[in-house]
């Protein structure tokens, strides 16, 4: 099921699907491993629910729900 | 012989301490993401020759828009070194793998460290290093800047030439047939065509008519996204290659810790008792450091004016009882709660547990327009102010960055705990002893509480009336929490931060000192100016609950928030000189005699949290904004908010 990535339940994971956001930004987000195909999973969120941390090939980051719900991702 | 090498890597792969090492130039490396955006440089001798080494700022990507990626992009574009050490995460090495490639798309002068090798270990992971070493065609080893592993074979790596044979990146078919078209134009230069397709500046400074119009016809069908996707999958496809175990389990203590500190309700008692404990730490630790100061300095006194007594009088007793006197009342206040605070908020800097703070903080500070990151500039605050303002260096967005700037100085710094303390004990605790300190640090907690509400309140306000900036992702490194070399990370935090900070203390009350002798000591008529001073603005004192003489200490102590007591006792006493008082009674006693009440030391304590920063922080703003409008408005902005709560106070229970 295609999901927005701050849709996710806690502990689980999905297959990023598509980035809608614009190149520069992009471009920041494949820093942390995050492109098309890669496996990604919602690991903790901090102490006010958002922001949350996901977790990418080893690397954990935080993203703000707005960020995130330009994500899409195949729930796994 | 003379020869340049420039260190690449992202930010928390050791890259800073390697070069440390090296260069013995102690530059601090914290575990935070892009800190240093200065490029430092230091030099080391190997055999015979003299390497110039430039430690490059923390940077993801050779493509991107960050100030670092543009710094360091420039740089290794440029060509100037002989050599480039790329630093990888052996323990990440498929991101930075990435990193590498595109590098090595520039120059083949690339020697590449595995660092963290004790990580590695530790982990069971093992990376095939001859598979790799043919894979990028340039030399390979492994490196532990923490242990100081593979740093001779580093030395030995830099001084030989590259013989293998580079193997060149191949892009997707589309990028590949842009450059075949182009690169015979620029003598077959790849990474000169890749720069052309895709940074907006090297493009526009193309001449040649017929060239710039084909390249901005293909610049129509490729995207920067396009070239970086290629170099991430020649990553992935390398690293898959050469890690013959892989072990990608997180450490499960980390995780319960991560767990514990962002849960909502351990996660904020958690941040609430580290402050509480840095701050308790600080206090009753630097009382007794600050006592020898005190009696070593006056002890020199007298030996000083005799040394002077050449000279005439009118000249030795401002030096002495102005000058040599505010200095070490400074020197002797402010150091030790600095050399303990800062080792301290080092120690958690380099643990990795920051960024996890600014991410719990994320959403409350979102709200007043500014974003997580602001908690950890307002920490470095409660060391000190200019301390606080450089760090908001860790700020991409502008906006963000001027409102942690102006708001920075609600944070109470170290210069004005001991003032707080001694007004809190004189007038709130009444015990004394270990309870005391304690009560002390939890009475100051709740200032420090006071003083975050505010800077969320007036960030918000500032918000609302300054320029609107374009909104801009907020993405976070969470990097894991790594065990820090204790004794070495204290003693270069002390030898930077905490020694800068008093070096420019002390440039700044000397010469303070001596305006204020001067003040104290010449007469109109049966008054000294400063008595004249305090009477003038009198009347607005008492409207806000306080007097003139309180006001009068504060504006004298803009050089340095230490003297405003020795100022206002001063100023009550009308000795001419800063004279040190027996005890906290006798002081109460003094403030007392002058009409101090229990609503005089709130509204003291609220003035000394909201007045204008010193004059060091001042200088700092002006330096890191370059606006002499925000400069003032820093200055303005917290003593407006001081007057009319205190105004409000004077007038509700006055």
């Amino acid at each position: 099921m295609i999901k927005r990535l701050n849709e996710l339940e806690k502990g689980t994971s999905g297959i990023i699907k598509n980035i809608l956001l614009d190149e520069p930004t992009k471009l920041r987000l494949f820093n942390f491993g995050v492109y098309k195909g890669e496996k990604i999973t919602y690991i903790y969120s901090s102490c006010f629910l958002d922001p949350k941390a996901y977790l990418v090939k080893g690397t954990s980051f935080a993203l703000r729900d707005s960020d995130a719900k330009n994500i899409e991702v195949e729930e796994l | 012989m003379k020869k340049k090498v420039c260190f690449i890597g992202q930010p928390n792969v050791g890259k800073s301490t390697l070069f440390n090492y090296l260069t013995k130039s102690h530059q601090h490396t914290g575990n935070w993401t892009g800190k240093t955006v200065e490029i430092t440089s230091g030099t080391f001798n190997y055999k015979d020759t003299t390497w110039e080494a430039i430690d490059l700022p923390g940077t993801y990507s050779l493509i991107g828009e960050s100030i670092e990626e543009e710094i360091t992009s420039t740089y290794v574009s440029k060509k100037e070194y002989d050599k480039a050490v790329v630093v990888i995460d052996a323990t990440n090495l498929e991101r930075g793998l990435v990193l590498l490639l595109e590098v090595l798309e520039v120059t083949e002068n690339v020697v590449v460290c595995l660092n963290l090798y004790d990580e590695v270990k530790k982990q069971n992971l093992k990376i095939d290093i001859l598979a790799l070493e043919k894979e990028v065609g340039v030399p390979v080893i492994f490196t532990s800047a923490k242990e100081k592993e593979g740093i001779s074979k580093l030395l030995e790596k830099l001084n030989e030439e590259n013989n293998n044979k580079l193997k060149k990146m191949i892009f997707n078919s589309k990028i590949e047939e842009y450059i075949s078209f182009i690169s015979p134009k620029l003598n077959g230069d790849r990474h000169k065509c890749l720069e052309l397709l895709t940074n907006d500046t090297e493009f526009n400074n193309i001449t040649e008519k017929t060239l710039k119009n084909q390249i901005s016809f293909f610049r129509k069908y490729i995207k920067r996204t396009e070239i970086k996707e290629c170099f991430i999958k020649k990553g992935m496809e390398i690293s898959k290659k050469v890690i013959i175990r892989d072990n990608l389990n997180k450490n499960k203590l980390h995780e319960k810790i991560d767990h514990l500190l962002t849960n909502k309700w351990s996660g904020i008692t958690f941040m609430i008792l580290l402050l509480f404990f840095l701050l308790w730490i600080t206090i009753s630790v630097s009382n007794v450091p600050s006592d020898w100061l005190f009696s070593f300095f006056s002890f020199l006194e007298p030996k000083i004016y005799h040394f002077l007594s050449f000279l005439p009088k009118f000249i030795v007793d401002p030096l002495v009882y102005g000058g040599y006197r505010t200095l070490y009342w400074v020197v002797s206040v402010m150091t030790p709660p600095m050399a303990i605070f800062f080792p301290l908020f080092s120690l958690l800097e380099d643990y990795g547990l920051l960024p996890k703070i600014a991410f719990n903080l994320d959403k409350p500070f979102r709200k007043c327009g500014s974003c997580g990151k602001q908690s950890l500039t307002m920490c470095m605050g409660i060391g000190c102010n200019a301390v606080g303002v450089t760090g908001t260096r860790i700020m991409e967005n502008k906006k963000m960055r001027i409102l942690s700037i102006l708001t920075n100085v609600f944070m109470p710094c170290n210069g004005r705990f001991p003032t707080m303390i001694s007004i809190l004990s004189m007038f709130f605790i009444l015990s004394s002893g270990l309870f005391s300190s304690i009560v002390s640090s939890l009475l100051l907690t709740l200032i420090i509480v006071f003083g975050i509400l505010l800077t969320f309140l007036v960030t918000k306000i500032c918000n609302y009336f300054l320029f609107k900036d374009e909104k801009t992702i907020f993405v976070l490194e969470l990097p894991d929490y790594r065990r820090p070399k204790f004794f070495k990370t204290i003693f270069y935090s002390l030898k930077t931060k905490a020694l800068d900070v008093l070096k420019r203390a002390i440039v700044i009350s000397f010469p303070a000192g001596l305006i204020i002798y001067f003040l104290a000591n010449t007469y109109i008529g049966t008054e000294s100016i400063l008595v004249l001073i305090a009477n003038f603005i009198q009347p607005f004192g008492k409207l806000i609950g306080l007097d003139g003489f309180i006001l009068l200490a504060f504006l004298l102590g803009l050089p340095a928030n230490e003297i405003v007591i020795p100022i206002l006792l001063l100023g009550y006493s009308s000795t001419g000189v800063l004279t040190n008082y027996e005890s906290l009674e006798v002081l109460k006693n003094t403030f007392v005699m002058h009409g101090w009440t229990t609503l005089t030391a709130i509204n003291f304590l609220i003035l000394c949290l909201c007045h204008f920063p010193c004059a060091t922080t001042l200088l700092t703003i002006k330096k890191e904004t370059n606006s002499l409008k925000l400069t003032f408005l820093s200055f303005i902005l917290p003593t407006v908010v001081g007057i009319i709560l205190c105004f409000i106070v004077a007038t509700l229970f006055g």
